[in-house]
């Protein structure tokens, strides 16, 4: 580890702290530009059927109303919300903007656009509609019934996919355990609903302002869905309060657009908390089956899985998702056959999508509890289970054959157990009484972005301005991982000066280069790494214009702490400001560059968690009393922020573990509309989370930095599922596990569905 | 639509005349923590909003000849500190401190949580154990003094017309013989509607020490708080030990089972009356900690 870092490795709050506790940063459901009208979408209060009738007449006739849009008046070409580039795979174009054939209870209708927010929810209650209903498919097993009601022309199986990688040995001798796990649909729980602000120009064009994690994107789903030209439509990213995935693919975006064009006026969109969790997106519900076959000293043979994924009224990205639950498990366990089946169907429930770990914390889910199960039979401690089977630095993963790097999840494992003292506790009896403890152990892999699957490459330029200052000119969205401030701290630490002498803005398609955006665990990885190199290209530079102005050769010179220096004679040395001043006059080009970065690799990173629970016999209820999270992340760059977006993802996964469910009734209905109903983690619930951080730098992030913000929260749900079944000597695998579930485990009776009480 | 009017009446002359102007669409403003939800609800507006927060006395506890009248503007924060309470009426005091959140008890209301009639309201669990009555003022002037339990019928009805409003609740107050306990079951530790809730008051013979007033009532199973008499005979003359506890365990369950039949959530619930039941008992420290075998 080189110990030589002057800001890489210190912690810093995000760029826009000091905004966002002032109450100065215009967060989206503040911005407004002058003249501008606001939206309202009309949802479909029925899971299946057919709009057959709209009368806006009362709405329109209300002061203040400007126009009812809905499939009679708005285009209805068929767009994906989860298009990233133009010439993609897997779009599935199954989504208009206001639908005709409504899919779920929360599916878009129609919009009413007024002077007000106020009247045009007035209005949005006058607008009558009438609906033929059809058969609602609410499970995946109504959907794939032969007597199912097709959702989508071409049926309710949308997507199917296997892989079946090496060779299966010999089985004569070997345990076989199979398991079934299922995980909820869940909502994404971001603060800030979402919201998107769209004005068009008389010279043609547009300009969309929204929270997203990708504008690159929003403007290719909305010019090709409008048809405009790209270089006419400008997405500026918003400040924003979270996303989780939920703002990663493009909902509102083009209805706001297109509200936009159709009334000639500034329009805004922002979603109520309801609308949030039913019309735009959920973190897929899914179930999976593990038949794996090991040694009886617990050697994986043959690993086999199926899953489905619920992927609800639209396709979105949950092909893709499915697709890459597939490519986890042997990023974590050595084993010589691996066969995964995945299929995606769609049902009459809220849309499944991008949701932080994509695929990642549901296949954990399922593959970790296995592995106790596995423990379970062969009377093997499941630390030691698994530090027979895990992957170790630079093996290849068998599913993509792509190396995995310097992959220390072994070291993790044994680290965090050793921190966490698993054996004593683990030997600990859970008790007889009311209160019963248990601790449980998950591990889980994620990637650093898209190499080996889609091109991945970010582009940025640097700049050193006149003074000795910096401007970074990158698509940076931050979605309140930090991402900008991580940016600083890499130049900063290239060019030795404090990282509040660089400014670095957010993406906008008319000012900032191409760039994906914020997902797939790219952006510390690629986007840092592209960062840094962009950094020593300027660094060359500046140490160039040094080198003329001390006349002293580059070889002599050293840069650091805001000044160029002559090695050994520390008293020559020349202020980066009067570099800039004086070498702006006499060298032609500047001190800036520009610079395409194709990343190189894709290793895994990983993430170890211990979890102790309490459970309460009586009420079923589980404390989370302790935990640990031990984190493969080759390079802390902002080691405070690291910390926190560990202590977030637990949260986060504490509550897909025992709380979050957003199930429909029989009608097709969210039973939750809102934070009163719909129960996440809150602080009093909250362990005091310890996370402890391995560092090896051995990849090619910048500083050795891997990814942190997805796979933080990918075993969380396991292992606190694990210490409940260690506590209760059970064996629980339909998540989440609420009291309900507890009881009618302990009681020997069937598990009930997870319904809202 | 016309704009919904408000009224801000400061003194009880003032809280008539405004009274006198509701309608069945006019609707009442204590805490506001659930009626503010509701107001951005779509569908019709109320015509008027009768702002209660600002009426003198309405927000007074006080102990008068043996009765304590909590005023029905008492906050549950103020519940949760007040001195009075605490000492003549500690369930409701325990029930207070477990609602909501610390924002949510800081605005919400007595009042409000017995006219808004959820079924898991804390506070009316507590006031049915201690017997509460509820008195009124309406839109002509007059006062009416009712049991608690005549006032609330079912989920969100109450027995209140719409030029009522709750100024308060007289209820006995406690002695120094007295216990009384409030615990609740939520789907988390705080912050968490009540899937039941129950209060328990005992009076202890000073002499023999056997329990010689029990009043149980429990909430969040069915559609009001409600006593369950039977249980309280039963107990009633029996002295305090684990056959005891055991006797309010099992009778609390049948509660559930009575109130809810069929009901998705009554396997759960009969359980975890159980440990709620004994959660309560073993609050009122009357004897050496009592547990059932479990599982």
């Amino acid at each position: 580890m080189t110990d030589d870092l002057r800001y890489v490795g210190g912690s810093y709050p995000v760029h826009d702290v000091t905004e966002k506790v002032t109450g100065e940063l215009v967060y989206g459901s503040d911005f407004s530009v002058p003249g501008m009208l606001h939206a309202k979408l009309i949802l479909s209060p029925i899971p299946h059927g057919s709009v057959t009738h709209i009368d806006a007449s009362r709405a329109e006739a209300l002061p203040g109303v400007v126009k009812v849009f809905s499939h009679e008046n708005a285009p209805m070409d068929g767009f994906s919300r989860a298009r990233i580039h133009p010439g993609q795979d897997m779009s599935f174009y199954d989504e208009t903007l206001f639908s005709r054939h409504v899919r779920f209870v929360g599916d878009r209708v129609a919009a009413v656009v007024a002077t007000s927010r106020e009247t045009a929810a007035a209005a949005a209650a006058l607008v009558e509609v009438e609906y033929e209903e059809l058969p609602a498919m609410l499970t995946v097993d109504a959907a794939l019934a032969p007597d199912a009601v097709p959702i989508h022309e071409d049926g309710n199986l949308l997507f199917e996919h296997e892989i079946d990688k090496g060779r299966r040995p010999d089985l004569e001798g070997a345990v076989l355990v199979s398991s079934a796990t299922s995980t909820p649909r869940i909502h994404h729980a971001a603060l800030e609903p979402h919201v998107c602000i769209a004005q068009g120009h008389s010279t043609g064009g547009m300009t969309v302002w929204t929270t997203s994690q990708g504008v690159y994107a929003a403007r290719t789903v909305i010019a090709e869905l409008l048809r405009l030209d790209y270089h006419r439509v400008r997405v500026i990213k918003l400040p924003m309060g979270g996303s989780f995935g939920g703002k990663t693919e493009y909902i509102i975006e083009p209805v706001c657009a297109f509200l936009a064009l159709a009334t000639r006026r500034p329009v805004k969109l922002l979603l109520d908390r309801e609308e949030c969790m039913i019309a735009t997106m959920v973190r897929p519900a899914t179930s999976t089956s593990i038949r794996t076959a090991c040694t009886p000293d617990g050697e994986l043979l043959d690993f086999e899985a199926a899953s489905t994924l619920d992927s609800g009224g639209f396709a979105a990205s949950t092909p893709d998702y499915s697709i890459h639950m597939c490519k986890k498990v042997t990023k974590l366990y050595r084993v010589p056959h691996y066969r995964h089946a995945g299929r995606a169907v769609y049902t009459n429930t809220p849309v499944g999508g991008a949701a932080r770990g994509w695929g990642a914390p549901e296949m954990a889910a399922a593959t970790e509890i296995h592995m106790d199960r596995v423990a379970a039979r062969l009377r093997l401690d499941p630390v030691e289970l698994r530090l027979k089977n895990m992957v170790e630095p630079h093996d290849i993963d068998l599913v993509t054959d792509l190396p995995l790097g310097d992959a220390r999840v072994s070291e993790c494992l044994r680290r965090g157990a050793a921190a966490f003292d698993w054996a004593a506790r683990r030997a600990r009896p859970a008790g007889r009484g009311r209160l019963r403890r248990g601790v449980g152990v998950a591990a889980g892999a994620h990637k650093n972005g898209m190499y080996g699957a889609f091109p991945e490459a970010s582009r940025m330029s640097l700049k050193m301005n006149e003074d000795g200052t910096f401007q970074l000119n990158a698509s940076l969205h931050d979605v309140g991982c930090g991402v900008v401030t991580t940016m600083k701290v890499i130049v900063a630490e290239v060019l030795g000066v404090s990282p509040d002498l660089i400014a670095a803005g957010e993406a906008d398609t008319a000012t900032t280069p191409f760039d994906y955006g914020t997902y797939g665990s790219r952006v510390t990885y690629v986007v840092g790494e592209c960062a840094r190199q962009v950094a020593e290209k300027v660094k060359g530079r500046l140490l160039a214009a040094a080198a003329d102005l001390l006349r002293e050769p580059v070889e002599h010179l050293v840069a650091a702490d805001g000044a160029v220096r002559v090695r050994g004679a520390t008293e020559r040395a020349i202020a980066y400001r009067d570099i800039a001043r004086l070498s702006e006059m006499r060298h032609v080009p500047s001190i800036a560059a520009s610079m395409t970065y194709y990343a190189v690799s894709n290793p895994a990173s990983y993430s170890v968690q211990f979890a102790e629970v309490e459970v309460d016999c009586a009420t079923g209820l589980v404390a989370v009393t302790d935990f640990l999270a031990v984190a493969d992340v080759g390079r802390a760059i902002n080691r405070g922020m690291v910390e926190a977006q560990y202590q977030g993802a637990v949260q986060m996964g504490i509550g897909y573990a025992l709380y979050e469910h957003l199930d429909v009734d029989e009608h097709g209905r969210a039973g939750v509309d809102g934070f009163k109903n719909y129960h996440i983690v809150n602080a009093p619930d909250m362990p005091d989370v310890k996370v402890l951080l391995v560092e090896h730098e051995g990849d090619d992030g910048p500083f050795g930095a891997k990814s942190v913000g997805e796979v933080a929260t990918v075993p969380t749900a396991a292992a606190v599922v694990n210490a409940v079944n260690h506590a209760l000597a059970t064996e629980l695998s339909d998540l989440p596990l609420t009291p309900e579930r507890i009881i009618a485990a302990l009681r020997g009776e069937e598990v009930p569905p997870c319904s809202s009480c | 639509m016309p704009p919904t009017r408000v009224l801000t009446p400061s003194t009880r002359d003032e809280l008539v005349e405004a009274l006198a102007q509701a309608t069945p669409r006019t609707r009442l403003v204590a805490g506001g923590t659930d009626l503010v939800r509701e107001l951005h609800r779509p569908g019709e507006a109320p015509d008027l909003l009768i702002d209660l927060t600002g009426v003198s006395g309405l927000a007074t506890i006080r102990l008068d000849d043996g009765s304590l009248h909590i005023g029905a503007l008492s906050t549950f924060t103020g519940l949760q500190e007040d001195p009075l309470v605490r000492r003549h009426a500690l369930c409701l005091s325990l029930a207070a401190a477990q609602v909501g959140s610390v924002q949510i008890r800081n605005a919400g209301t007595l009042g409000g949580n017995v006219a808004n009639a959820s079924p898991c309201a804390d506070g009316a669990t507590a006031l049915m154990a201690l017997d509460a009555d509820v008195v009124t003022v309406d839109g002509a002037g007059e006062e009416r003094r009712r049991p608690l339990r005549e006032v609330l019928l079912g989920p969100g009805r109450t027995a209140l017309r719409h030029d009522e409003a709750i100024i308060e609740y007289p209820l006995p107050a406690l002695s120094a013989d007295h216990r009384s306990v409030f615990a609740k079951v939520g789907s988390r530790t705080a912050v968490s509607v009540a899937r039941l809730n129950a209060a328990l008051v005992v009076r202890l013979d000073a002499t023999t020490g056997v329990l010689a007033e029990v009043r149980v009532a429990l909430g969040a199973v069915g559609g009001t708080a409600f006593r369950v008499p039977e249980l309280e005979r039963e107990l009633e003359g029996r002295a305090v030990d684990q056959g005891s506890a055991q006797l309010f365990a099992d009778g609390c369950m049948a509660a559930v089972q009575a109130s809810i039949p069929g009901r998705y959530s009554l396997p759960y619930k009969q359980h975890a009356a159980v440990g709620l039941a004994y959660d309560a008992w073993n609050m009122l420290a009357l004897g050496p900690v009592c547990e059932p075998a479990w599982a």
